[in-house]
């Protein structure tokens, strides 16, 4: 359970660099739509797990016997671009308004991002099943450091605050201020 | 390669930002502020340039991939280079140089999904220029966490025997920093656009006057005449 957590809080620590600038930029636009920031880290959950167990799979049975641990990054990027084209073309199906939403607050290139970068934390030399929990953890984190901005942004992008700290300076300050209350959570565990 | 820019915009330094908290955890020093900035710069502007010549038959999404896709293999190209040349930095930095596909992904935005068709304002308004802010706050940052984190510039030590703050090789330090760079930048940048549009204003003002006194001019003409 404390090895859990301590990846947990370690993954968290990360997300909040990697994820967040990214969205603090997708809430530009959406900050007023809890409903497709659920969506948004729901399809981000699959897509993380999807390419994980994906490029997992290629790591074991091509990249890392053929020596070719190089051309990963070639392969992380196409994985995660296939993982958000096929999300971007069910969304498209199933519902117009979270298509119209996905399309107009540029999703796809920032999820494409994120994912892109949760695969080179990734390690890839642990077994699979460790792999995949690792991934869920990823997952869950993402939502968490999600969620908790999507609400942060949503009380820091107003008019108290002035032009120049907002909105993504002040989210960056945000981040940092939670990075250390996670910083101060790790060395106490 | 240059494009007129659409209805929607984006403060660019935002998407700096992006790109500089992507390599943040990776630059300590000038050196690799240096390194980490110039690379990008170099992957960014010549992905951006060799995709945009197939603008006209992909689409944004597929543009952004192409870009991705294009920077990686740049990269996959540097790392094989770092072995080759023998440098000592870059080979101390190949295995983070990955990182700078996440700039070039984070940079790359304003010029796919902001801009529709090709402009040389445009270009180094946007592009050229976010590029140059991004080298600049790079350096800026590298060079203060170098100093606070570690005593030192260009690995010379500036304090004796001061081995610098732990505090200021932490992550929530170097993402207060960053925030502050883009703070000071957002500033800049704000008091340069009110100056243009108070220039702009005072254009058209005058447009209008002269416009003005030229009809008032052909009409006086015209009654004299007539």
């Amino acid at each position: 359970m404390v090895n859990g957590v301590l990846i947990l809080t370690l993954l968290v620590t990360q997300n909040v660099v990697l994820t967040n600038g990214f969205g603090a930029i997708t809430l530009q636009r959406n900050k007023n739509n809890i409903w497709f920031v659920l969506y948004n880290c729901f399809t981000m959950m699959l897509v993380i797990l999807a390419c994980t167990s994906l490029y997992g799979v290629f790591y074991v049975y091509l990249l890392d016997p053929y020596n070719l641990e190089r051309l990963g990054i070639l392969i992380m990027i196409l994985f995660s671009a296939a993982s958000n084209f096929g999300v971007l073309e069910i969304t498209k199906l199933v519902n117009k308004e979270m298509y119209y939403y996905y399309d107009a607050t540029y999703s796809f290139v920032i999820n494409m991002g994120v994912s892109t970068a949760i695969l080179f934390v990734t390690d890839f030399s642990l077994a699979f099943s460790q792999l995949m929990i690792n991934a869920c953890f990823i997952a869950i984190a993402y939502v968490i450091a999600s969620l908790l901005f999507a609400f942060a942004y949503k009380r820091l992008h107003n008019t108290k605050i002035s032009r120049i700290f907002r909105p993504v300076p002040v989210t960056i300050i945000t981040m940092s201020i939670i990075a250390m209350i996670i910083y101060a959570i790790s060395i106490s565990i | 390669m240059i494009r007129e820019q659409s209805r929607f915009t984006i403060n660019p330094l935002y998407v700096v930002a992006i790109g500089l908290c992507a390599v943040c955890e990776y630059v300590d020093t000038l050196q690799q502020g240096l390194l980490f900035g110039l690379l990008t710069a170099v992957v960014c502007l010549l992905c951006v340039n060799l995709v945009s010549l197939v603008e006209r038959i992909a689409d944004k999404n597929l543009r952004a991939f192409l870009i991705a896709m294009l920077s990686a293999a740049l990269v996959v190209v540097l790392e094989y280079a770092c072995e080759l040349i023998g440098w000592e930095l870059l080979i101390e930095n190949a295995k983070n140089l990955k990182w700078i596909v996440i700039a070039v992904i984070a940079l790359s935005i304003v010029p796919t999904y902001f801009e529709t068709r090709l402009t040389t304002k445009h270009y180094f308004d946007h592009m050229f220029l976010s590029v140059i802010a991004f080298v600049l706050q790079i350096v800026i940052y590298s060079v203060v966490i170098e100093i606070l984190g570690y005593g030192t510039i260009w690995n010379i030590p500036l304090f004796g025997a001061f081995s610098g703050f732990v505090f200021a090789r932490q992550l929530y330090f170097r993402l207060f920093l960053i925030g502050v760079i883009v703070i000071i930048s957002n500033l800049v940048y704000q008091l340069v656009e009110d100056r243009k549009m108070k220039y702009e204003i005072l254009v058209e003002k005058y447009k209008i006057q002269i416009k003005q006194v030229l009809t008032e001019r052909d009409k006086k003409e015209g009654q004299r005449n007539g």
